[in-house]
Parts: C-alpha cells; structure tokens; sequence
C-alpha cells in the first residue's frame, strides 16, 4: 500500500468530515422539537402502503408538518412544535386515518398507522397507482415501475415479468427473446446496478427472454435508472435495475397457481404469526421441453428455474426486520460447437440472502437502514459434461443509509462496504487462463445526497466517496439530480461521474455471447501488473440527461428526453482472427447518446403507450496492430448493441371483462462483424517443416462491424380474463407471441452460418389461480 | 408559404423514414459472409537445407466446417525460374492434435542457393494461387579477430547478399562452477536481433563480450547458478541467425501470432492468403584468445 503524503490525506480527511457534519446538520437542527414517526400499511394485509400522505395540523387547523410514507410504509415527521395537533393519514382507495396527538417539547412519538381499503374507491387506486408510475413518466432516466404496469404486456404467461417490461423501453436492448442480456442506454449488461431489496445481483435475466428472477407477484416497486442515477448507487457505469420486492400478507394466507406451456409458477404467503411475521414464497420453473417446444417446429432447449422467498417481522413498532432469499438457475444450448464439437451450452446460478432492519428510533430523527447481504453468480460456458469457461463472483455487502427529513429538505447518507470474490478459469480456445482473487475489501463507499425543495424545484446534489481496492485514495464521484414542476409541465435533468471496478469481460464481436468473465482492475504498483493494461485505471462515464414531460390532461401525457455518455477505460478484448475469444485486452473509450420519447394514452376503456428511441453508440478502441491491419490508430466501430432505431408500442382495451393487449415492436438492425472465408493459420518462424508446426483456422472478416443484421419487428398479442369468486380469482390468458411469425434472428455463428432464430409464432394458453 | 414549404419538407422526411424502416425491417435474411475470388493459403519454408520441400494448403472456404480425410482435389507445382524446371507437388494428409485434418503438399528436392521458386496452386473451379520465394545466396560467416579499447568486441561478417537476418543470437557456453565440466556447464543465448548492420557485400554484427558478460552475470544470477568467488569460464561462443528472402518481415522484428494471424500480415501470396519464405539456418562457433576472454571478465581456467 502506497504512503500518502500528508497534505492528501489531509485533504481527505477534511472531506470525510465535511460530508458526514453535512449528513448530521438535520439531525442537529431537529434538536429541542417533537418528532413523530411510524408505518402506514394496509390492514387488510399489513402490506406498506407508499405513496400514503400524512398531514398533521395544528389545532386551530393550520397545516404544519407533512410526509409521505415510502416504500415501506415508513414516515417520519420532525422539527413539530409541541401542542396538540390534528394527524390525518390518506390514501386513494382506503379510509382516512384521523387522530389527535398532544406532543411535548423533544417527545419522540411512534405512531403506526393501518388504512382500511374503501371498497367504493378501489377503481381509484389504480388511478393513482397509473399516475405516479406510467410509461410516460420519467424523471431524468428514472422511471418508477409498479406491478400493474409489468402485467399489460403480453407475454406467454399469465403473470407479468420485469423482462417482458424492459424490452419495451426505448433505451433498453435486448438481443431478443433468449439470452438473458439487457444493454441499457449504450451501457453493457455488466455495468448495469441490479438490485433486489439491496442485494446485488449480475446476471438475474432468464435465459428466455420474456422472464427474470422479479416477477410481478413478488414485485412491490421498481426503480429504473437509465443514467444520472444518484449517489447512493456506486461502482457501475451504465444504469440502475433496483427492484423492492412485498411482504406475505400478515392478516391471512393468500397464493396463486399458474401454468402455462411456458413456465409454471406457485406463490404462497402468510402470516407466521399474525400481525408480527409473515412469508412470502415463491417458485417457477420453465415448462419449455415437456410444453411449448412440442408444438411449435422449433426445440427450445432452454431451462430454468428461480425460487424466491421473504421472511418479514415486527420486532418493535419503531421497526421492521426482514430477510430475503433468491436463488436461480439457467441452462441453454446455443447451437453447435465449432468444427462439430459438442454443442455449447451455457448455464448461471443466482444465489443471494440478504437481512435488513429498518428503524426509526424515538432517541434520532431519522430512518436508518441496516443491512448485509452475500450474492454471487456462477457461470459456466461449453459442451455440457465439460465446460471449457466459468467464472464466478460473490459479494458480502454491509451497508447502512439514513434519511434524514426535513421540512423542505431531505437528506440521504450512507455507508457501503464490498467484499468481493472473483474466480475464472478460461479453457480451451479461451488459452487456459486462470485468474482470481479471494474475497477481498473491495470497496468502502460514504455518500451523502441532500434534496432541497423550493415549491416545484426540487434538486438533489450528492457525492459519493468510494474507496477501491485499486488504490488508496479515494475516487470523488459528484451526482445531481434536479426537476422543476410548472403546472402541467415537468423539466428535468441530471448528470454526474460515474466508475467501476469489476467488469464483466465479453466477446463484443457477438451480443448474442451470454458467458461474461468476471475481474477486477489490478493496482497498478504490482510488479505483476506493470504489462496489464487495466493496471489502475477504472472503468469511468459521465453522464448528462435532460428531459420535459408535458400531461396536458388526464388521458394524455408525452415525453421527451435526450442524454449523453461520455466513457473511458473500457477494456476489450483484442480484435482478433482467430475463432475464439482472446484475452489480450485493449483500452478502449466510447459514447452514447441519443433522444427518446414517450406518449401515453389513458382513456377508458382504452389504454396505450407508444415509445420511440434514437440512439448512436461508438466505441474507439487503441490496439497496437490497428495501424499495421488497418492504417488507422485506433479502431472506431459500432458495437453489437447500438441499435439505432426502436419503437414500441401498446395498445390495451377493457371490454365486457375482456383485456384485450396488443404489442409490437420495432428495433431496427445491429451491428455484426461479416466474414470473407475460412482458412488456417501456421506460424511461419523458423525454417523448418510446416507439417511438424500447429495449424490453427482462422476466420477472414472484412473490417469490424461493418454488417448490420435485420431489422426485428414483432407483434404479440394477449386477451385475459379473470373470473372472481368467493375467495379466489381464476384468470384465463390467450396469447399469440410475433403473431405475424416474423423471423427475427437472435444468433447467427458467422463460422457456421447456423442461424437461431427468435420464437415463431406461438400460440399460447394460461390459467392462474390465486386465493385469498 | 414558408411554414408549408417546411412542413411539407418534414412530411416528406417522415414519409422516407417510414419507407425505409419499413422495406429494411422486411428483410430476413443475413449475408454473413462475403466470399473471396481469392482461393488457397499457402504457409511454408523454402530451404536448401532440407531433401524435401513442404508447404501447407488451406482451401479458402466460406463454412468452418468439420475438416475430412479426404483429398484436397487441387494441383500444386513449382518452378525453379532460374532453370525452368518445373516439379509436381504430392498431396499429404495430416491430423493435428486437435484431430482436424490439414493438407501438406511436399516434393522431394532441394532448394538451391539464389534462385527463385514459384509456387501454384489450381483447384477446381479455383483461380490459380500463387507466391515466389527467393532463395538467398550460400553466404559464409568470418570472425574477425576481436578488438579491445575500453571493452572487448569482436566483429562478425555475414558474407553473401542475403536479404534480411532473423532470429539473431549468440549463444555463450560457460562453465559456472568448479568441478567437472558436465554437470557445470550451460548455454546462455544473448538477443542479437535487430543488431546486424547492411554493408556492401553482406552484414556485420559486432559482439559486444564485455556487455555480454554483464549480461550472463545477471541470468545466471536469476537461474541461482551465479557463484561470486567463481563467475563464468567461456568454453565458446556461436552466432546463430536465418538467412531469409526479404518478404520475411513480420512487423517489429517479432513473430507473434496475435498479429500475424491477421490476413493480409506479412503476406507475400498473390491471390491466396499465407505466407511462403524461403532461407537457411547460419551458425558459426568460435573461442576467442585467452587475454581477450579475460578482458571480457571471463575466466579462462
């Protein structure tokens, strides 16, 4: 570990202080005033209820204080002058919560809050609910993704799927319905942030496409993040997926059963001791081989599986304890090997387990959230019996954040400390390369976010102090977000430094290539490392995105975005001939960016949105050989995700009990690397004979990137209906997935020509039954 | 008018935009590969050191598909341009250790000194592939007596017009440690690449045996066979190079195959893809006088 000079860390440590008294300043300030705090949650079920305002008056009627309670239910009120004041708990749908409450100067109250549901404003709720999420409504790259939203798009089963959801934005590529990549933005899937309950997660995307490890059962909210995310997510370049999942229902013991030639799904969820304990469990498992690949003229050879669970309490009532577990696994055979080898098959497994306690203490006003959490992922690529690449990472995360409120300011600050240990063995074509590292300190982060609001302007600088492994002094990463409200308009922008330690290495000369090894940048002082081309340099963007959304009426609401990436210290792999992947990685530097826009439609009984994005992404990658090959420095190329062109569009109606929901999307063609032939390649270095020197093939591409595959284009269409009785519901779906049987190419083997293509035309029929 | 100029200008970009995605998203079908006129690579060494010439043949194929034991179906002559002579090449059959099957064509003669060979290659409904090598000169190595001012060199003259010089080095033989020679005696190669100089008539190198010692010293040391109160007793020194036709040039002087593997990378084949050279091994060993070795910092008993 390299001495720092004293001036530095200083300067650091003067940093470190500032940021922390500035995370402190609103507890200080609450200092000699009332604060309440509490959870409002549904008392039908004891679920959280977000979004729930709570007001509280003074006694002669003036509003004083006021909040809304976040994803979990939670509030917290502070700098209340003593008295009595008037306490109103509302929420759209459910009955309002009146009490009166006399507080005493530095009394610290906790008060819990169940809403009775108003059967009359149901219909209401989903109103609300389609207004704060929607397909319209972003904010700067964030959008807020509810269940509901996830169940309008057709897909071969009866439940919604955060997948079938993601490849329907605008800035989101997917190579197509297999292969359980998502490139959001011009960003790879290995510089995405994804999260379920704040434990990470590298590769939670199916191997089909339509299905990941959140589907809508499970699912309490989704936050996405395009880019210009804040401070209190670090250590990736291109996005955020952070997906909070529900509590089992605490009164009584709900689940559902479906199936489908798809997949098959069981939830079940109670209360293990009432009001205090609940579970939430639940299953999938794809039904491909025994289901929709014997009627359509296609094997699926696909399968996978995922098994989600969630334990949550009521330690106190001033906190929540819960414990989330999720564990999958995806296998699937991607055509044949080279030269008739065995056919490449690929499988993942998830793990992760992950403990909160959120708290509000009656002695701080603040909410504080504790956390540790252990993911990893396990990869493993070639013939079935004996994969010639697998690569594993695992993550021990301790983290605490804390909200600290104020009347009209917020601020947010955390800790966040990694361990991380990587392993990859790269056999085979892949020059059997072993490399690792034991779980190590990976990264120690602090963050501070405060938000300040002033009427309709809301802003949200932060920093975010991150430690890394790679070198002692800590890496500054400044974030802003900000929105301003006029009326029916909405202007919002955000920006900020953005680096990454671990990165996910890939063949780019295929998107389609699912196996990702996983590394870190080395210190640049090892004497092992002086060669390694990463040796201290981060993986770094910048991002800038500013947007307008305009909701003239209730039924109408557009909007329009435009952003830019600036990055820097990728490493890719070396351009190379030969038929494999190599190692030799290169510095590379890039860009993204693009516009999109969003219009959606509300009006009863029609529902509709229609997406468009632009987008250009260009990497300029610096190898040695580029000039000797192609009399050019560096080597400027589109790469396999820069898809230029996407459109999506939705079109649902609600008639007689019928929803009827119809699809299509457009996404014009991507970027792939076009041969000239095939030959062999003998190292010519000695005068000797060549029948005694290794031949290798060898592949003869015309310049990098230069074909662009067809366009993809694909309408799918679905009609539900859901039967209610006493205490259960049966819900009946009809779908037809690329009802026109499109062929949309998903993988071609440019060494082959062997071609897979994504789902034909598939018709398909699904039940769910669910109970309560 | 303006505004309806614009618009109709915007109506008509839209219009065209539409027409595009929509006659491209109508296509399904990929040209993935592109295809060649050009119709072998070749990959082979010329040499009058060996009876027999060999040169491997990959057929320009538009699959990778599973190599087969079965024959290329293509005609491989050379002709000696110097003489005329022309030889039919034989066709052979070899598993690598992957067990892909590669074509090696072969032909029992001698390349002789100087002259230029070329090499065609005919397939079926193939255009005809073809490379010339060149054969460099029967060159001699002379020693030169060495010389000592401040340090001990000692030149050596490469004798004939040969073209380039690869894999230049001079190996030292020493003894490292008292006791019999056998089991204390090692070679230590010295990089010489790149240090040959063209002169009328051929090249020089000058050995530098002082630099060369400090050299040993250090490799020695890092083997763990450096003994101080011992140090190192030259037994002799050879110069070992290729003498090679002038397309053997890989870029900076190094063969490495990441980039040689490039199509197009140090290829002299005219419709083909490959590389074909032509050239012989050069050594020569010699021992210095005692007083030189001793100058040099070797010991001589």
């Amino acid at each position: 570990m390299s001495v720092l000079p004293f001036k530095r860390t200083l300067g650091v440590a003067q940093l470190t202080l500032f940021v922390f008294v500035l995370g402190l300043f609103p507890v200080l300030s609450h200092a000699q005033q009332a604060t309440i705090s509490g959870f409002v949650t549904d008392a039908s079920d004891g679920q959280p209820l977000e979004g729930a305002n709570i007001l509280l008056e003074s006694i002669s009627g003036e509003t004083v204080k006021g909040a809304a309670a976040d994803q979990d239910g939670s509030y917290l009120i502070g700098g209340i002058p003593s008295g009595r004041h008037a306490l109103t708990v509302s929420f759209i749908g459910y009955e309002v919560y009146r009490d009166t409450l006399e507080l005493s100067e530095d009394e610290a109250r906790t008060v819990n809050v169940g809403l009775a549901p108003d059967e009359e404003a149901l219909e209401e709720v989903l109103v609300e609910a389609e207004g704060t999420a929607g397909a319209a409504r972003v904010n700067a790259g964030h959008q807020e993704i509810r269940p509901r939203d996830l169940e309008r798009i057709p897909s071969p089963d009866v439940a919604g799927d955060l997948a079938s959801y993601l490849s329907t934005q605008p800035g989101v590529v997917s190579v197509g319905d297999r292969g359980g990549k998502v490139f959001i933005r011009g960003g790879e899937p290995s510089q995405n942030i994804v999260q379920l309950d704040g434990m990470p997660l590298y590769q939670p995307f199916h191997v089909l496409g339509f299905y990941s490890a959140f589907p809508s059962d499970i699912i309490s909210n989704a936050d996405i993040y395009a880019g210009g995310y804040g401070s209190q997510y670090g250590g990736a370049l291109s996005s955020v997926i952070d997906v909070s999942t529900r509590t089992g229902n605490k009164k009584g013991f709900a689940g559902a059963v479906s199936a489908s030639p798809f997949i098959s799904t069981a939830r079940l969820e109670g209360p293990l001791i009432k009001d205090r304990l609940s579970l939430i469990v639940s299953g999938r498992r794809s039904m491909l081989d025994h289901g929709a690949s014997q009627y359509i003229d296609q094997p699926l050879l696909f399968s996978f599986s995922d098994v989600f669970a969630k334990l949550h309490s009521k330690p106190t009532e001033a906190s929540r304890l819960w414990i989330t577990g999720l564990k999958t696994y995806d296998r699937g055979t991607l055509g044949k090997g080279v030269e008739g080898s065995p056919a490449q098959e690929v499988r993942w497994e998830n793990q992760a387990i992950g403990l909160h306690y959120l708290i509000l203490p009656r002695w701080l006003p603040v909410k504080a959230d504790l956390s540790i959490s252990r993911s990893g992922l396990t990869s493993e690529f070639g013939p079935p019996e004996k994969p010639v690449r697998s690569s594993s990472i695992n993550t021990t995360r301790l983290a605490v954040d804390a909200t600290f409120p104020g009347e009209s300011y917020e601020v947010a600050a955390g800790w966040t400390i990694d361990f991380v240990g990587l392993e990859t063995h790269l056999g085979g074509m892949f020059q059997n390369i072993e490399e690792g590292s034991p779980p190590t300190l990976h990264q120690i982060a602090y963050y501070v976010a405060p938000e300040f609001r002033w009427g309709g302007f809301a802003v949200r600088p932060g920093v975010r102090m991150q430690f890394y492994n790679v070198r002692f002094d800590p890496y500054l990463e400044p974030r802003l977000r900000m929105s301003w409200d006029v009326g029916m308009h909405h202007f919002s922008a955000a920006g900020g430094l953005y680096q990454q330690e671990v990165v996910g290495l890939s063949d780019r000369r295929d998107a389609a290539n699912v196996f990702t090894a996983w590394t870190n940048i080395p210190r640049r002082e090892d004497d092992e490392n002086k060669n390694d081309v990463r040796a201290g340099r981060l993986a770094r963007a910048w991002h800038g995105i500013a947007g307008y959304r305009v909701r003239p009426n209730r039924w109408f609401e557009l909007s329009v975005e435009g952003y830019y990436k600036e990055l820097s210290n990728l490493f890719i792999s070396e351009w190379t001939a030969f038929p494999r992947l190599t190692t030799r990685l290169q510095p590379a530097t890039g860009h993204s960016y693009g516009a999109e826009t969003r219009i959606e439609l509300q009006a009863d009984p029609f529902y509709g949105y229609i997406n468009y994005g632009l987008s250009f992404t260009r990497y300029q990658a610096r190898q040695a050989s580029l000039q000797l090959w192609y009399g050019t420095e560096a080597l400027d190329f589109r790469p396999p995700h820069d898809r230029r062109h996407q459109v999506n569009s939705l079109l649902g109606v609600t008639l007689y009990g019928f929803d009827l929901n119809l699809q299509w999307a457009f996404g014009s063609g991507r970027p792939f690397s076009r041969a000239i032939g095939f030959d062999g390649f003998v190292l010519v270095d000695d005068i000797e004979n060549v029948a005694n020197s290794p031949g290798n093939r060898r592949v003869i591409y015309e310049k990098p990137y230069n074909g662009i595959l067809p366009a993809y284009h694909r309408l799918d269409v679905s009609l539900e209906r859901t039967f209610v009785f006493d205490a259960a519901e049966l819900t009946l779906q009809g779908s037809l997935i690329n009802a026109y049987n499109r062929r949309n190419i998903f993988y071609l083997n440019v060494f082959t020509l062997q071609r897979a293509d994504q789902l034909p035309l598939v018709p398909s029929i699904g039940l769910k039954l669910a109970f309560e | 008018m303006r505004l309806l100029l614009w618009l109709s200008e915007r109506t008509v970009f839209f219009l065209a935009l539409l027409f595009v995605l929509l006659t491209t998203g109508c296509e399904e079908d990929v040209t993935a590969i592109l295809g060649t006129e050009k119709a072998f690579t070749l990959y082979g060494v010329l040499t009058p050191q060996a009876d027999t010439q060999w040169v491997r043949v990959y057929p320009v194929e538009e699959r990778l598909e599973p190599t087969r034991a079965e024959s290329l179906n293509a005609s491989f002559t050379s002709t000696d341009l110097t003489t005329g002579q022309v030889k039919t090449w034989q066709d052979s059959l070899i598993q690598e250790e992957d067990g892909r099957y590669s074509h090696v064509f072969w032909a029992p003669f001698r390349a002789s000194y100087g002259h230029a060979y070329r090499l065609e290659v005919s397939g079926a409904d193939k255009a005809t592939t073809r490379v010339e090598a060149n054969v460099p000169p029967e060159t001699e190595i002379v020693v030169e007596e060495p010389r000592s001012l401040y340090d001990v060199r000692q030149l050596v003259k490469i004798q004939g017009k040969v073209p380039r010089l690869l894999k230049l080095m001079v190996v030292y033989e020493v003894k490292y440690k008292s006791g019999p020679s056998a089991q204390s005696v090692t070679e230590v190669p010295i990089s010489y690449e790149g240090k040959a100089s063209s002169v009328d008539g051929g090249w020089e190198i000058e050995v530098l045996l002082s630099r060369d010692y400090q050299d040993i010293r250090e490799k020695l040391k890092a083997r763990g066979l450096w003994q101080v109160g011992y140090g190192a007793r030259l037994f002799g020194i050879t110069a070992r190079m290729m003498a090679v036709n002038k397309p053997w040039n890989p870029p900076g002087g190094k063969f490495d195959p990441e980039v040689l593997v490039q199509p197009g990378t140090m290829s002299n084949v005219n419709n083909g893809f490959g590389f074909v050279g032509a050239g012989f091994h050069l050594e020569e060993s010699w021992l210095p006088d005692d007083e030189y070795v001793e100058k040099a910092g070797f010991r001589t008993d």
